[in-house]
């Protein structure tokens, strides 16, 4: 082994890495996101205990989340694999509208996550005898609206990134998830929260959906009020999402980003 | 009416200037040429053409329309781009022949894969192809929606001298109904089949003529000698 290879090679990851800001969310962010969740959810595990809703709580948020994830990362890894095959350039060719390539995404992202969301109730309720129906079909659905709104304005605004950046940031596709998930209060409530993180909590439209789904499984009520709040600014941030990958795709003809490859 | 109508095209990425102000027109049923060395702006003006990168200034029309909207009359097909590696060679041709409308897909692709010789390679995945063999799913597509207006871009790179004439041989066919706008760097390529050629070099429009022409102008056989002359500033 020659040490100055090693050295060479370390310093190639060295310039990678001061070009690829995504690859700092590695060393800092997801390192103290985890210090987080798990922290706040250990404070409410211990009420949850008390009145036996701990597998409701905990699988219901991961079904619910997971739902989410799937439809938000679908929109941009699509997107991301025309630009890995250099086909972008052929599809902005076609007659293809900007709003088509959404559409399409979006549908196509809201199939793939109701697949997989079916599939993790009926795990839920093989291995933890957790139905999430069991709040009722109509929660359920309202629920999943909210998510599917808000994982279409996360997939939009995505796209819209990769188009004026490029791949190169593509680990934000399927990261910026998990980025908001703190703020989300997916698996412990809002009251869980620090003051100020509260306040920027509210912001996020699932917030609203969880707390809604905690209150369903806890006493079978729902705050419809809350819940119309949280579909008020999903639609507002949906429209902005959309001005902005707009924008991205004007962008991206300007600075000639749908003809370069590899970026 | 020009088929392509391009007027005073001005591009520049930062401080590099790709196009200086360039004009040209295709008429409907000719095969027109850029030829150029490499970095003179060629494929900058058929990616403006084809609505994939904006213009600082000037004028390009298309039929008459802005590119955006003559996208369904045109295709492209460029030497950089690839079509979806893990889709099959019919997956892809039906994906673009339905996002172009094309009616009869089915009989339109077995016509296209048969006039490029690719019929066997029909349910081949796009990624196992050779060079040759993606460069003729490449036209194919470019063909897909029976253009009038077609943007070839070094299209024939990858090609072996047979398929690349028989290539050739099909473009030509293609003239009576179909504009072209090509670029290669196969001068012989450019003798045998452009109509009209136009030099580019530093993004600018140094000659535009017929080949036999600029030949003649400048005492050479060949267009090759031509471009060599014209892009080491000997003329």
């Amino acid at each position: 082994m020659k040490f100055y290879r090693v050295n060479a090679l370390m310093l190639k990851y060295w310039y990678i890495g001061l070009r690829r800001l995504d690859r700092l969310l590695d060393v800092f962010y997801w390192p103290l996101i985890g210090m987080l969740v798990w922290g706040f959810a250990a404070y409410y595990v211990t009420d949850l205990v008390k009145n036996n809703l701990i597998i409701g709580i905990f699988v219901g948020g991961a079904i619910l989340w997971t739902f989410f994830n799937r439809a938000q990362n679908d929109i941009g890894i699509y997107i991301l694999e025309d630009f890995w095959s250099r086909n972008i350039f052929n599809l902005f060719a076609s007659p293809m509208k900007n709003s088509e390539l959404i559409v399409s995404t979006a549908i196509f992202g809201l199939v793939r996550s109701l697949a997989s969301f079916l599939f993790l109730v009926l795990i839920g309720y093989l291995l933890y005898s957790f139905n999430l129906f069991s709040i009722g079909i109509l929660y359920v659905s309202v629920f999943a609206s909210g998510l599917i709104l808000f994982a279409w304005v996360i997939g939009i605004f995505v796209t819209g990134m990769i188009l004026r950046y490029g791949s190169r940031i593509q680990s934000f596709a399927w990261t910026i998830g998990w980025l908001i998930q703190p703020f989300s209060a997916v698996f412990y409530p809002l009251s869980s929260l620090p003051d100020w993180l509260q306040k920027i909590s509210l912001l996020f439209p699932p917030t609203y959906i969880f707390e809604g789904m905690r209150t369903a499984l806890n006493n079978g009520t729902m705050d419809w009020r809350n819940l119309a709040f949280s579909f008020a600014i999903n639609i507002i941030l949906l429209i902005f999402a959309y001005l902005f990958f707009e924008k991205s795709v004007i962008s991206a003809k300007k600075n000639g980003m749908l003809i370069k490859f590899h970026e | 009416m020009p088929a392509i109508e391009v007027k005073n095209l001005k591009k520049s990425y930062g401080n590099t200037v790709a196009l200086n102000g360039i004009s040209f027109n295709v008429e409907e049923g000719e095969i027109f040429g850029l030829l150029g060395p490499n970095g003179a702006g060629k494929t900058t003006a058929i990616d403006i053409i084809a609505g994939l990168l904006t213009k600082d200034s000037g004028e390009v029309k298309i039929l008459n329309k802005m590119p955006d909207d003559a996208k369904q009359e045109m295709n492209v097909v460029s030497s950089n781009t690839w079509l979806t590696g893990i889709m099959s060679v019919y997956e892809n041709l039906k994906v673009y022949g339905m996002l172009y409308g094309v009616k009869d897909l089915d009989e339109r692709i077995g016509n296209l894969l048969e006039l490029f010789e690719m019929k066997k390679f029909r349910n081949e995945l796009y990624q196992r192809l050779s060079a040759g063999q993606q460069t003729r799913v490449n036209l194919c597509k470019g063909l897909i929606n029976s253009p009038k207006i077609l943007l070839l871009d070094e299209c024939t790179a990858g090609l072996d001298p047979n398929l690349a004439d028989k290539t050739r041989k099909i473009i030509k066919g293609l003239k009576k109904k179909t504009a072209i706008l090509f670029t290669s760097h196969n001068m012989l390529e450019v003798e045998r089949l452009c109509d009209r050629i136009a030099f580019l070099q530093s993004g600018a429009i140094t000659w535009m003529g017929p080949s036999n022409k600029l030949k003649q102008m400048h005492g050479k056989r060949t267009l090759e000698e031509v471009f060599i002359k014209l892009a080491r500033g000997q003329a």
